[in-house]
This record gives structure tokens, sequence and C-alpha cells, in this order.
């Protein structure tokens, strides 16, 4: 480690590269420093997982093909052990910043489970196209995503042709611009996405419940752009069929305004809002992946390792399942497999009202990401009901975690000693001291107050759960 | 039913729920904390054209809804001209029958399954505008929605929305805190740059207590400490949204504990609308809500007008449910009540192979309840003179706005809220009765 790291950039790095900061993590960023950490969780198949595994068993919907999903499996349950698996994997989960990658990606391309035969490919989609490729090429990514079934179920493109005189479907040609590569005023026309929806005619689905991709040469026309033009300088040069496609996609991810939008995109998650496309962070990323030849990592690196990156501690607001996540990684909840069933009901109300759960977004541009999006007066309320399920353990009678380890060992003698306590032990520092006071004015104490042996720490968890302190990153 | 002008500053009889009337709260200004249940009321200035509420609490003022159908509501379907044989020819089995469509004025007709809107047209109290939309050509459902709800279609620098530059224009510096709302997880664009909070339901804003496990007894204990903790951060945008929350949190209580769905209101398509209903009928005078209804971007299946089952009937039928439950509910607090149903774009005339339609331009607008000018209002190009083969948009969308904002919210200055566009007398579509 630097000895010139700073604890701020260390706790900055826990709390923005991780779904919480814990005493563990802290930890293994003390150990090694902030750069190791990174490239550490950068290469994240190095990370031993398998602690999860038993926990993910208890919900297997999340891992099926798409024909064991067809055989008897009712649709909503996929949607449940999806959201589980991702609540797991970012709560008790190593590979912090891989599940962090994953989830953008999952946004970036996004599939709402609850749209037509999703659910039967979402699984498949989210390990063959989100979690493989997460760190790897964007190029791979986006041929991937495109072959996807649940993508061809979600966006229309399973039921796009151009053979007689059938007008194909835009969504996917549209998306594809717009959300996955270059986007607006990436430097296309309307003509163009019809041009691509044209060029795109044939990829599809051998079933709408438990098919697989597959190019259907009667459907595909190439419409315009086999008699000259191009699209975003792209021309198909003698290409034709399902070969065009492919090269165009390649194309697309290759192209400077892909490269500076999905910077933009990963400066703004990992940055925060403030961040314009034309700062230099941005671009050096780009250079980043184009250099890479599309190389996901190398780009994440250079944002993270970078100056803006460093100065902005706490600029970001947590979205409500990082909330929720976090939470209940700082208390230290603990997994009781018997309950699973308990802790997934009450997860996924928690944040239905809160409006993130996983993988159900309606729209294809995914969960929002700017701060304003997610702080409103009725999403507080929600936080902070929230923080107190999770503060008082209200999981159904399960132990969900252990109010002494927060406490430590010898427990503080006063009621100011327990608050910086519990605070240290969930945020990782001691909350402000206008907070703590705000505090201990509710409760008609004072910091020098004696803590009784019978006084029950749960409330005051509560409050630091809730506190503006733990609702940044 | 619209009320004359003069009538601002006197009472009007509106429900209110018990004790809860006469108590008003204001919302922090500039920052500063909220003061709860303040005896004095201060009036806004009816100089800057808001809708007043007068000194003894009572609301007089009329409310504006903006119902917005996300993910560009095919207006073809919803609205479609009959006896036209390009509609039949280029949209075979999903087209609207002639035969099947609620004839409105002989050029056009509703969908079978908006039997509440047909109702409502037939009462004079629901304007049609087909052929609606904005002049930016995109056909991007973020960008349009985007540009459409900051009401400056051709940049999309604005920071605010056109009904939070109104609020914010037209309020005064001690407001009713719930003088803005905007129904979902997060602020409507529209509404952005104005103190409007946000809320998914009214039971989101129930604070739990502690309640298991208790810590001192005292009673307020949580409210205190989030109160002050929310009051001393340095961090803005949690200070102000945290405060407006606990603000509103005291005094809707009584509301809020009893805001079930009641029986018959549309669980699905009508979950945004219940609680502005649930808000108005018990008093509070919310002046300008945001509420959305998604599920619109029907590139597929579309499915027939006929059939009981097709998907877009289902949508204009649960859409259809929503408005007339909603107005159903308010009773003669309806006709204080005015909702503007927009989409961020129609979609293409033709039908894709998918048996869906794609993005396209003109849409149609719905302008229903209090001061309406019903009928079938604005300008129709006909499908053969097509913005490339989409619906041409003749009439402007901020044009309807500009119309309903002047008569019944009493704007006196619209320029700042649709800079750049002609909001006076001469650019309206005769979609609100004559005040």
């Amino acid at each position: 480690m630097s000895p010139l790291e700073s604890r701020t950039l260390r706790l900055h790095v826990a709390r923005r590269l991780s779904f919480g900061p814990t005493n563990a993590l802290m930890g293994s960023i003390n150990k090694v420093g902030t750069t190791q950490w990174i490239d550490n969780q950068l290469n994240w198949s190095a990370i031993s997982e398998s602690a999860i595994d038993p926990y993910l068993a208890k919900f297997p919907r999340a891992s099926m093909t798409a024909s064991q999903i067809a055989n008897g499996v009712d649709p909503w349950m996929v949607k449940y052990d999806l959201a589980m698996a991702t609540l797991i994997r970012a709560v008790w989960g190593k590979r912090q910043l891989y599940e962090l990658l994953c989830d953008f990606w999952s946004n970036h391309f996004n599939i709402d489970v609850n749209h037509d035969t999703a659910a039967a490919h979402k699984p498949t989609d989210d390990r063959n196209v989100v979690r493989r490729h997460a760190t790897g090429r964007f190029a791979d990514m986006l041929v991937a995503s495109a072959k996807s079934p649940a993508m061809l179920v979600f966006l229309d493109q399973a039921s796009s042709r151009a053979d007689g005189d059938r007008i194909p479907n835009e969504n996917y040609a549209r998306e594809l611009l717009e959300l996955h590569t270059v986007g607006i005023g990436g430097g296309y026309d309307e003509a163009d996405i019809k041009e691509v929806a044209h060029l795109l005619t044939g990829w599809t689905l051998t079933d709408p419940w438990v098919g697989k991709y597959t190019f259907n040469p009667t459907w595909h026309d190439m419409g315009p752009l086999a008699t000259g033009g191009s699209v975003l300088g792209w021309k198909p040069n003698g290409l034709t069929g399902q070969a065009a496609g492919q090269s165009f996609l390649v194309h697309l991810a290759r192209h400077p305004k892909t490269a500076n939008r999905l910077a933009y995109k990963l400066a703004v998650r990992f940055i925060g809002d403030h961040v314009k496309p034309t700062d230099a962070v941005v671009t050096n990323a780009a250079k980043a992946y184009t250099s890479n030849d599309t190389a996901i990592a190398p780009m994440v690196r250079s944002l993270l390792l970078s100056a803006e990156f460093t100065a902005a501690p706490a600029k970001k607001a947590r979205r409500p399942f990082e909330y929720v996540a976090g939470s209940m990684r700082q208390v230290g909840m603990k997994f009781d497999p018997a309950k699973s069933e308990n802790m997934m009901w009450i997860s996924i109300d928690l944040l239905s009202k809160l409006g993130q759960v996983p993988h159900c977004w309606p729209a294809p541009n995914g969960y929002p990401d700017s701060d304003g999006k997610w702080l409103s007066a009725g999403a507080m309320v929600s936080r902070w009901n929230a923080a107190t399920t999770i503060g008082q353990g209200m999981w159904l009678g399960m132990p969900a975690y252990d109010p002494a380890r927060l406490l430590g060992t010898p427990v503080p003698t006063t009621v100011g000693g327990v608050i910086d306590k519990l605070s240290v032990s969930v945020l990782q520092a001691k909350l402000p001291a206008s907070l703590r006071n705000a505090i201990l004015g509710a409760v008609g104490m004072t910091a020098d107050t004696p803590w009784l042996s019978w006084y029950n720490s749960r409330g005051l968890l509560s409050y630091v759960l809730q506190s503006p302190a733990n609702q940044m990153r | 039913m619209d009320e004359p002008r003069e009538s601002a500053d006197r009472p009007v009889a509106v429900p209110l729920t018990q004790g809860f009337g006469r108590r008003r709260f204001l919302t922090m200004a500039g920052g500063a904390a909220a003061a709860v249940a303040a005896t004095a009321w201060v009036r806004p200035s009816l100089l800057l054209g808001g809708s007043a509420v007068d000194a003894a609490g009572v609301p007089t003022g009329n409310t504006l809804v903006q119902l917005f159908l996300r993910g560009g509501a095919d207006g073809l379907s919803l609205v479609a001209p009959l006896g036209d044989i390009t509609y039949q020819t280029l949209r075979p089995g999903i087209a609207v029958p002639d035969g099947a469509a609620l004839a409105l004025d002989g050029r056009f007709g509703l969908h079978p399954r908006a039997v509440a809107l047909k109702a409502l047209y037939d009462q004079g109290r629901l304007a049609v505008v087909p052929a609606a939309g904005s002049p930016a050509p995109t056909r991007s459902h973020f960008e349009a929605q985007d540009l459409m709800e900051k009401g400056t279609p051709s940049t999309n620098l604005t920071p605010d929305g056109w009904f939070g530059r109104w609020m914010t224009r037209s309020g005064s510096s001690e407001e009713n805190a719930l003088r803005g709302v905007g129904v979902g997880n997060g602020l409507q664009a529209a509404l952005r740059g104005s103190s409007a909070i946000s809320t998914p339901d009214l039971s989101s804003l129930l604070v739990n207590d502690l309640d298991t496990v208790t810590w001192t007894h005292a009673p307020g204990e949580m409210t205190r400490a989030l109160s002050e903790m929310y009051r001393v951060t340095t961090n803005g945008a949690l200070k102000m949204q945290g405060t407006a929350a606990l603000a509103v949190v005291a005094e809707l209580a009584p509301i809020v504990q009893n805001s079930a769905l009641p029986e018959g209101w549309p669980p699905e398509f009508g979950r945004g609308l219940w609680p502005i209903a649930r808000l108005l009928s018990a008093g509070i005078p919310v002046e300008a809500a945001a509420v959305d209804i998604g599920g619109w971007d029907f590139h597929d299946h579309m499915g027939s007008a006929t059939d009981p089952n097709g998907e877009m009937g289902r949508h204009v039928a649960g859409l259809d449910a929503a408005i007339g439950k909603f107005f159903e509910y308010l009773g003669p607090v309806g006709d204080r009540v005015t909702v503007v149903v927009m989409s961020e774009f129609g979609r293409r005339i033709e039908a894709n192979a998918s048996g869906g339609t794609d993005h396209g331009r003109g849409q149609a607008m719905f302008v229903a309840g209090g001061g309406v000018s019903g009928g079938v209002k604005g300008a129709w190009p006909g499908l053969l003179d097509t913005d490339s083969g989409d619906v041409r948009v003749v009439n402007d969308y901020r044009a309807v706005l500009s119309e309903v904002l002047a008569q019944r919210m009493r704007v006196t200055d619209l320029g700042p809220v649709f800079p750049g566009f002609d909001t006076s007398s001469a650019s309206w579509l005769g979609v609100t009765a004559p005040a």
C-alpha cells in the first residue's frame, strides 16, 4: 500500500466499488492498497465464490435453461429466483466490482423479465451475455446479445422478416443504435434505422419458449443496403445474410461514438452525475477501450484509477438496490437456508416498494442512473422504512444479524460511544457530530448518558442506517 | 361546467377530510426548514397566475393532471379515422373496423373499448385532438419524452420541465407542500425545477415506527431523529427530499392510513391516478399532477380491436376505466380537474411484419374533465400526406397545454413556460370552454 494513500481514498473505493463497505472489505483493501485491490477485483475469476453456492442453490430457477423452465416452471418464480441470485451475490459475494459491472451491463442490455416469453430465456441471457462478457470484449457481448433469445423476444427481432411484402420490425435496430452502441447523436437517421432493420431480418428464434437463435435466410432481405449506401460508415462489401449483420455489429462495437458513450455511461456510474461526455476522464477511458479492441476491463481500470474518481467521494446517491443490498451487507445479515423463502418475500417486497427489483425495468434503457431519478420524497420514506426493517431484524423471526457483534467487545459505556461504535461497524466511519447529535436529541440523551446492559441497540442502528451518511456511495 | 374567473377568490364547497381542511402546511423556501401546521396562510399572488387558496384554507383552485402514456401510444387505435381505405388497407387485422368504432363526429371513432371516454365525450367533457405532438422529429422514446416534458423541442439542455416552470413562476414563497405531485419513483421530467414531490403511492408516505424492539418508547422518536438528521445534513438533495417527505408525512397520516384502492378501481392502469383522486377528494389542493401509464410500445401483436384478448384493446380498456373511475370517484370535484392525456409520439400508419406498428409521429391527445369544450379539435392531415409514412403532426401539444394553463390554471404569462412558442389564444385549438 502506498503510504500516501489516504483512508479517505480507501473508504471511497470501498463504498463506490462494492455494494457496501464492511470490516472484511476494508481489511482486504488495506492489505494490498486500492490499485492492487481494483486489479484483483477485475481479475474476478481468481476470487473464490464457492461460499455462496449453497445460498444460490436455494434459488435454482435463476440458472435454468429455457427447456428446463418450459418443463413446468412458473415464469414468476424465475423472476424471483433471478432477483434473489442477484441479491445474494451483491450481499455475500466477494466479486463486488464484477457484480457491479454485471448490474451495469444487465441494464445496458436491459431485458424486462416480465415481457412475453422473456422469463424463459432471461437466466440464459444473464449467464451467457452479461456475466460471461462483463469484463471481456464488448464486441463479443454485443454479438452474444444480438443472438440472445431473451433479447430477440424483448425487442421483437425474432418476428422481424422481409420476405414477400412484409415490413421489418424496427424495434431492435433502433435500440441497437440508440441504446446499445453509438447513441442519440451518433450519426444515424430514421432511414438508417430502417436499413439496419432490413439488414438483420432473419435473425430469429426456433421457438418463442424453448428455442435457440437461428438465422432464417428465407426471412432475410438486405433491403436498400444491397444496392449501395452505408450506415455509420459500414458497407456490406459483398457480404449478405448473417455474415453481413455480424460484420455490422462488430463495426458498431468499434465505432468511436460507441467507445465514448460506453466510457461516459461507466463514468456516470462510477464517478458521478457531474461528469460530461467530453471530459478527459471519459476520452481517456474510450481510448483504452479502442486501443484494446473493445476490451471492457482496461476502460474500467482507466476510469477507476483516474484523479476524477479519487476526487468524487460520496458524490453519488445509492440507488435502492444498492441501499438495500448494502445495508444488509453492512449489518452482517446472515443467510439462513431454512428460511430462504421468507428472506425472498421480504427482500422482494422492500425492493418493489423502492422501485428496483433487478431485471424488472420495463423499458429497454435499463434502470435510471441519475440521482434525481431516485431521490424523491416518497422514495426517502421507503428507504427509511427499509432501514427499519433491516435494522430491527424484522425478518419473520429469523436471527438476521448479531447486534452484539456490531457493538464489539468491550461494549461502549455511553450512548454516544454506542452510536460511534455502531456507525464505525456499519459505515466504516463515525457519523458526523451533527448527525450523532441529531440522534441523541431525538432519544433525549447526551453522549455521556451511561449505556445500560439491558438497552437494545437495534433502534439506534436503524437511525444510523436511515441517516444521510448511509444514502451516498 | 367551467366556473367563471371571478369566482377565484370565493370559497367553493369541496369535500374535506374531517379535521384536515383547515390545516395547511408549508414547505421550506430556499432550504429553510419546514414549518408544519402554520397558523397563517399566505395566499399566492393572483397576479402571477397561480390558482388561489383563500385565507381560510379552502381550495378554490383547479387541478391539471398530465397523464403520460409511456412507450408511444398508437393514436390511430385510440381515435380511428372512419371510412378511411388507407387505414384499413395498411393495417390488416389491427385497424379498428368502422362498424366497431364508437363514432364521434362522423370523421373519427374511439376504440370500441373506450366506453367511458365515449360517455365523457357525449357529456361534452372530452376534447379529442388527432395528429397531435411535438415539432421535434425524433422517434426515440427517451429523446421524445425528454424534449416533450421539457417543453423545449429544439433543445434538450433545458434543466427544468414545462410543469415545473409554471409552478415556479406561479408559486409563493410559502406554498402547499402538495401543490405538485408526481406519481412514480422519481419526479417526472415535466415537473422538474419545482418543489413538487414524487411518490409511487400514498402508503409509501407512511413512516413505520420502531416496532418489534423499542428503544426509549418515546412517541415520535424516529420522526424527531429523521427531521433533525435531514435538517442538518450538508447534502442539498437529501435535505430537500427528506425534509419535504417529513412535512408531507406529518400532514397526510390520516389520509394515508385510509388509502387502499377502492372496490372496482382498475388495479393496474388506474393505480397511478388513485393517489391524486384520494388527495383531491380529501380537499388537498393539488394543482399540478403527473401520472404515467406504461406499456404502449406495441411493436408486435397489437391484436384485433374486436378481440377481447387483444393487447392493444386491453390497454385501451385499462386507460378508459382508469379515467372513467377517476371522474366518477371525484364527482363534483372533477369539475375542477382537467386531465390531459398525451404520449411521446404516435405510431407508423402501416403495420410491420410482427402485427405491430413501429415508432411514428402524430398521436391522439385527450383533454378530459373540468372546463373542457367537448368535440374533435384541431386539424387533420389525413393518412396520404404523411411524414415518412407517419401521421403528420399538425396540432402542437404546446397549444393544447397553453390553452389549458391559461384557461384553467389562469396563467397570464406563458412565454417562459414554452419558450419560443406562440402561446397566445391564436394558437389554441378550442379544447376549453370560454372562461
